[in-house]
């Protein structure tokens, strides 16, 4: 499908159509999934999305889009949209523990466009190591540049996209019949523990999605270790934690196998993140010095080819958050100067390495841990704010953007090395852009609350709740910090092996519910056994392809029901 | 696979299961943790001198390390000399295939890291923003971008030479 003619003067990258489209686009799905997240509880990236509205209106209205302009335009729209999980994890929160009162609309904005910087700055030395030397797969910013690339790509590529696309999305469709007031034909998962007749303390259910069986397509062999350490946790210390008598005696039947995670492995789980991460950060320290004196002498290439962001933009942006950190903290904390900065500190020490830990387990799986991190994030906070509350949240907010902004950007770059982009201009178009998603995101929640409330029957916010739950538990001091503890020893340890990630990839098996662990397994089981039987090749030309169209298809009927509902037509 | 890095494998599996048990009872058996890392410790060491002892072997006989990484740079390479001034079209379809022989070479690079993260780092480095270029070439030829493929092309083109040179100063 290459087409015919040649066209003249400069390769279109960043073009004034490539910005209003991306902000445009971006902003309509901050406020779609800002409102659909908190009535679902969850929101949605929206890379490949943006990169299917671009062709369209790039190549379809414009007829002169080209593939790195269409990654501008989905780099811009995701980084629009990706704050809205900070946001709303957060700041309702405050809303429903009638806190928002406290602090002016300035500071949420300050506190939120803060960690939005962060979050972009600290990924500029990661991005050499985290792609172009560990080589992580990124499967969302694979399947992405799979999309970016299809007009280039030949007809039996698009094909095998569009199959995917069609099969996800129809699938998606049919399991959210009862929503539509129609008979469940498909359900969302199948209880296969049930089917085999196992005991019922056996959590052995799989949800049955297409998105998260094609990310296991595309991850393969790194995901298998993901798939080894659920069945570590679910099938091995479930029944020997239940035969060695170590429950209460008032969990029984179903009751173990969820017990056993909130518990014992989920905690542990997060240790291990944790320690795997900060094992993997020292194991990689001459790989970033080796990234960073690149990037600083990216500059003396004789051929003019600058392609990085200069080293200096890293160093305003943490001095610009840091500044806007110890403003809010001071001004709203009321807090002593040197705690202030103290604090300030901390937290950006604490954001580079959730960055890190975000974008690793992205890279290497596409699971987001943000969770799990929040919940350690709040525990710092709390500790270093004297067990202020509203400081506390508002801090979480400026975490919880930084992390997704970070694994966002990552996957966005993965992108644009796949397509060939500039990653100084994709970072440039970020960071003049990220900070319009948490003012949407904001004004979204904002307008939420005046309308409807926050926190009842119509607008349930479950992540709010389940944030304000984890503030409530830590300040009763019901905090496993000794499962953290011991998992981040343990993770430390996996990280030495010498397999890359590997404490990060095995806490993440213990952090996820078996649930997706099973279809994303099944996805890498899949195609380890394509690639040993056909060849890398056949991975490229054909799985690829359908594995990315499987995830775009569930994507956007995402999107649309989060539209649907938004509009009044659906009511979850 | 090697006996070392198999029995590595082992231990350091054993460790972890051992590990995860005692560190999930409430409240954790710290014990049981510290006897599972010693084991995690001694496997950790055997898979990791399996593992070099590996590389190293395969850089003898030819089938891996530094003499196969030579080979898929060489042939990438002359892949392309053959493309510089060919039609679009087929610049787009053999450029594909380069791609993809690039990502092989990767792949089979990582057991590099063994030698040095330093080393591998800096080939990486460099190797990436070759295949950075090349991919960028790709889009523009496959855009009608001509000139800016050529260009791009041509930067590719050097940044392999440059990372085979420095393939070939390992002394793997």
């Amino acid at each position: 499908m290459v087409e015919a003619g040649s066209r003249k003067g400069t390769y279109r990258e960043i073009t004034p159509a490539a910005i209003v489209l991306g902000v445009l686009w971006g902003a309509f799905m901050a406020a779609s999934f800002t409102y659909a997240g908190m009535i679902m509880g969850f929101t949605s990236g929206g890379s490949a999305i943006a990169a299917i509205v671009g062709w369209g209106v790039l190549r379809g209205i414009l007829k002169k889009g080209t593939i790195v302009e269409n990654n501008i335009v989905q780099t811009i729209a995701s980084a629009v949209n990706i704050s809205v999980s900070g946001v709303i994890f957060t700041i309702p929160a405050l809303y429903i523990m009638g806190l928002h009162k406290e602090i002016n609309m300035l500071y949420f904005f300050l506190a939120t466009a803060a960690g939005a910087i962060l979050g972009i700055t600290f990924i500029i030395p990661l991005r050499k190591q985290m792609i172009e030397i560990d080589r992580l797969r990124f499967p969302t910013g694979t399947a992405v540049a799979t999309v970016l690339k299809t007009p280039g790509s030949g007809i039996e590529k698009a094909r095998l996209l569009f199959i995917g696309m069609a099969v996800s999305a129809l699938i998606y469709l049919v399991q959210q019949f009862p929503v539509l007031g129609l008979p469940e034909i498909i359900p969302e998962y199948v209880d296969l523990g049930a089917v085999l007749h196992l005991p019922e303390w056996i959590d052995f259910s799989m949800a049955l999605s297409l998105m998260v069986f094609g990310m296991g397509l595309i991850t393969g062999r790194n995901g298998l270790i993901v798939l080894a350490g659920g069945i570590l946790s679910y099938y091995i210390i479930t029944p020997i934690v239940k035969a060695l008598g170590w429950l209460p005696s008032d969990v029984t039947g179903a009751a173990v196998s969820g017990f056993v995670y909130s518990n014992m492995t989920r905690p542990l789980g997060i240790g291990m993140l944790l320690g795997g991460s900060i094992a993997g950060l020292i194991l990689s320290m001459p790989v970033i010095v080796v990234a960073l004196r690149s990037i600083a002498s990216a500059s003396k290439l004789g051929t003019g080819r600058n392609e990085e962001l200069p080293i200096k933009y890293l160093y305003a942006g943490i001095a610009l958050a840091f500044a806007l950190l110890l403003i809010i903290t001071y001004q709203i904390g009321g807090l002593s100067l040197g705690r202030s900065l103290l604090t300030a500190l901390v937290g950006v020490a604490w954001i580079f390495v959730a960055s890190l830990l975000v974008a690793m387990a992205t890279g290497m799986t596409d699971w987001s841990p943000v969770s799990g991190l929040s919940l350690v994030s709040v525990m710092i906070l709390l500790y270093l704010t004297n067990k202020q509350v509203p400081l506390t949240i508002l801090l979480g907010a400026t975490v919880g953007v930084a992390i997704s902004g970070a694994a966002d950007m990552m996957q966005d770059l993965k992108t644009g090395h796949l397509v060939g982009g500039i990653p100084s201009r994709q970072q440039k178009v970020e960071l003049l852009t990220a900070w319009i998603g948490p003012i949407i995101a904001l004004t979204v929640v904002d307008l939420i609350w005046r309308a409807y409330g926050i926190g009842n029957e119509t607008v349930p916010a479950p992540q709010a709740m389940a944030l304000k739950s984890m503030v409530d538990a830590i300040l009763g001091g019901n905090v496993p910090v000794d499962k953290f503890l011991a998992g981040g020893i343990l993770g430390f340890a996996l990280s030495m092996s010498g397999i890359p990630g590997l404490g990060v990839l095995v806490g993440l098996s213990m952090y996820l519910p078996m649930l997706y662990i099973l279809p994303y397994g099944l996805g890498c089981v899949v195609h380890d056994v394509l690639k040993r039987k056909r060849g890398h090749e056949f991975i490229t030309e054909k799985v690829l392809p359908v594995a990315a169209g499987l995830m775009v298809g569930e994507a956007a009927m995402t999107l649309l029901f989060a539209v649907l509902t938004v509009m009044g037509v659906l009511h979850p | 696979m090697e006996m070392k890095k198999l029995v590595g494998n082992v231990l350091l599996t054993a460790g972890l299961i051992v590990g995860a048990i005692t560190a999930a009872r409430i409240p954790p058996m710290w014990s049981g943790v510290a006897v599972s890392l010693a084991i995690m410790g001694v496997g950790i060491f055997l898979r990791r001198q399996g593992e070099k002892e590996e590389l190293h072997r395969a850089a003898e006989s030819g089938t891996g390390g530094v003499k196969e990484l030579d080979a898929l740079l060489t042939d990438a390479i002359s892949r392309i000399e053959k493309i510089m001034d060919a039609p679009r079209e087929e610049v787009v379809g053999e450029l594909t295939k380069v791609l993809e022989e690039l990502e092989e070479f990767a792949e089979k690079a990582q057991p590099l890291r063994i030698e040095g993260l330093m080393t591998y780092g800096n080939i990486m480095s460099i190797f990436s923003r070759g295949e950075r270029a090349l991919n960028r070439a790709w889009s523009a030829f496959a855009d009608g971008y001509e000139e800016e493929g050529r260009k791009y092309l041509r930067y590719g083109y050097e940044d392999l030479k440059e990372t085979l040179s420095a393939v070939r100063a390992l002394k793997v």
